[in-house]
């Protein structure tokens, strides 16, 4: 259906080609912007609600992309994504361009194996919203929406003032279905570039 | 010769039409090299009108519908480019049957109205990926390419919507008055409480003594105090056994940690406004884990107006009954006095002066706790600066980025400080720690912060780099 299948197969200079699309953008030595690793964390959240085996997922692709040296295991992976200043388990640790780049090349992979997902799930969405149906008369949206939530609760610190705002299903769910169209313009041709650049949006 | 291309995506369908560069050939490829656009097509799915025009207007498209995409995905609001005929806005979030679909609007020449069509959001990625492929394919116009730039922070500020910008300016007129009055609520070490004018002495004690033996709401008569005094401070012969037993502090930083963690716990508690003329002078009883195990008024207006003050809240009851048995103690000489100042000083002095308050030293971790106080504050600061000049702080942050103290270094920084990050933030408290039992006080880090019109913050560590 589109173009550019997920790529099953990538050479060691394919890897690095693949990187070095991404343009190094000027961050500090102390790393990427809070926001850059705010939206990273989250992306990857919304993953792991739409796909039950994701975090082993996210691990297997980061070796096929020979991302493994970058992101070796769950505890590195874990590590990096827990300077997500809003995570309970947040560590103040700096997240460096190259491990941005890792996890943006891993969200996009990750979003191009769910395309077909993704555009059911914004498709029932749209329908349910047109027709002001509740968004649980879709067992496939409400699956996705109760889990991420639960991800959401889980890890996140409820003290943190940019937490509070979600503190009603409602607002999570919102923020669950921007996530959704997110990771949709992952899938795109051009939607590695374009998200790599969003991350960065109003920050340089 | 004629080529034509076709983009066709589920929802989209975007047709190029140009003429072939016969040298262009490319050993590569059999497909010809489109390189001059003649016209270009658009359709999407269920709506009636193709788009169509030149490579000009194609551009435009295209810019505009790359520029709204990223927007999408960073959910900062971006707008249309201006003087572009082609803009894309999300329809208003109020209608609910149509949230989340993209208005486009696209002015042609030959049309007064300009042409509206209101996308999903999966019609909105099939065009934006239509034209990616397009700009992708080496064979189709490989003089253009898009460019991937994020914005500054000065554009994206400036590209917040109009509504949300004009908020802040319909206040301005107020907004000077709010700024002033909110100075009153300024924490600062000791604070200055409003009060109601006071009758003087005289008539204060003939209404006490006619007051009958019942109980008054403020006041205890004189020949009921002294019963009064042995209630509220009922812990405190057996507390006068306990100081001979147990060891007192006498190790001045832990005196320093004690005083300061007592002067918190009182200062946030006392919320009673004063009615008593005269200082209130207590002996307050410290454990070294910092509740307060007992008091004892001082003078016979700490005895009258005990109730004004929040100690008898506060004193610490062990569940199981009796006295709570600490390891060892602290007294403390605590004064309310009658304009509201909260003064706390160890009972018999410090033994000797106190080392200066712990610093956060190490340059990493002062480093990365910079970024950090600073990602925090932009966080926080959604409003659009009203003042003109740069306003200069003092902060003091602790490890894990709680603001302890603040200081405003001039009048402008304090009278604006109800629209600067700093509030939410701020928790006194923060520079208390309780480890093993013990109070502590917590290691700062000092930062210089300057707060500038144009909305950005500059921060330094205070003892320079």
């Amino acid at each position: 259906m589109l173009s550019n299948p997920p790529q099953t197969q990538t050479s060691k200079s394919q890897t690095t080609v693949m990187l070095d699309r991404l343009p190094d953008m000027p961050v500090t030595h102390h790393g990427c912007s809070r926001r850059t690793r705010v939206q990273l964390d989250l992306a990857l959240l919304a993953i792991e609600a739409l796909n039950l085996n994701g975090s082993q997922d996210i691990l297997a692709l980061a070796k096929q992309l020979e991302l493994d040296g970058i992101l070796p295991n769950r505890v590195t992976l874990w590590r990096v994504r827990n300077t997500n200043p809003l995570r309970r388990a947040h560590r103040r640790r700096p997240m460096s361009l190259t491990e941005a780049k890792a996890l943006t090349a891993i969200v996009c992979y990750m979003a191009r194996r769910m395309t077909l997902a993704l555009r059911q799930l914004l498709k029932e969405y749209q329908q349910l919203v047109q027709q002001q149906l509740p968004l649980e008369k879709s067992p496939q949206l409400a699956f996705y929406l109760e889990r991420f939530r639960a991800h959401f609760r889980s890890r996140m610190n409820p003290r943190r003032s940019a937490i509070l705002v979600y503190s009603t299903d409602e607002k999570l769910n919102e923020l669950a279905i921007a996530l959704l169209e997110q990771l949709l313009f992952c899938t795109g041709t051009a939607g590695m570039q374009r998200f790599w650049v969003s991350l960065f949006d109003g920050e340089v | 010769m004629v080529v034509r291309r076709k983009y066709s995506l589920p929802e989209c369908t975007l047709i190029v039409e140009g003429i072939g560069d016969p040298q262009g050939a490319d050993e590569r490829s059999t497909r010809p090299l489109l390189s001059v656009l003649v016209s270009a097509e658009c359709h999407l799915v269920g709506k009636p009108h193709a788009l169509t025009g030149d490579r000009a207007f194609l551009e435009a498209f295209a810019a505009t519908v790359d520029r709204y995409a990223r927007g999408m995905m960073s959910g900062l609001s971006v707008s249309s480019p201006p003087d572009s005929p082609v803009t894309v806005e999300p329809v208003s979030e109020n209608d609910r049957a149509n949230a989340s679909l993209h208005r486009l609007s696209v002015r042609q020449p030959d049309a007064a109205e300009p042409l509206r069509l209101d996308l999903t959001t999966l019609q909105l990625f099939d065009l934006v990926e239509a034209l990616d492929q397009m700009l992708a394919d080496r064979r189709t116009l490989p003089d253009w390419a898009i460019e991937f730039q994020p914005r500054t922070r000065r554009e994206a500020h400036n590209e917040e919507p109009i509504q949300k910008r004009a908020a802040p300016f319909a206040l301005g007129a107020s907004g000077l008055v709010i700024a002033a009055l909110a100075l009153f609520s300024l924490p600062v070490p000791e604070v200055e409480r409003p009060r109601e004018p006071l009758p003087d002495a005289s008539e204060d004690t003939s209404e006490l003594t006619t007051t009958p033996n019942g109980d008054p709401p403020t006041a205890t008569p004189p020949d009921a105090a002294e019963n009064a005094a042995e209630n509220t401070s009922a812990a405190v012969p057996e507390l006068d056994e306990a100081l001979e037993t147990v060891p007192e502090i006498t190790d001045p930083d832990r005196l320093l940690a004690l005083r300061y963690n007592l002067y918190q716990d009182l200062d946030r508690n006392w919320t009673t406004e004063p009615t008593f003329d005269r200082d209130l002078v207590y002996r307050v009883t410290v454990g070294i884990d910092g509740a307060i195990l007992g008091y004892r008024p001082e003078n016979s207006p700490a005895r009258d107006y005990a109730d004004e003050t929040p100690l008898q809240e506060l004193v610490y009851v062990p569940v199981e009954g009796g006295t709570a048995q600490a390891e060892s103690l602290a007294e403390f000489k605590v004064v309310f006095t009658e304009n509201g100042v909260l003064q706390v000083s160890p009972w018999d002095g410090y033994p000797s002066t106190p080392n200066d308050p712990p610093t956060i030293d190490d340059i990493a971790t002062l480093e990365n706790l910079l970024f950090e106080v600073r990602d925090d504050l932009y966080d926080e600061w959604t409003t659009e600066p009203r003042f003109d000049r740069d306003l200069e702080y003092r902060l003091a942050v602790t490890e894990d980025g709680a603001i302890a103290r603040y200081e405003p270094l001039s009048s402008a920084a304090s009278l604006y400080f109800p629209e600067l990050p700093i509030e939410p933030l701020y928790d006194p408290a923060s520079s208390i720690v309780l480890k093993d039992g013990k109070v502590n006080l917590a290691p700062l880090a000092e930062f210089r912060v300057v707060f500038t019109p144009r909305g950005t913050l500059e921060i330094s560590p205070w003892d320079g780099y």
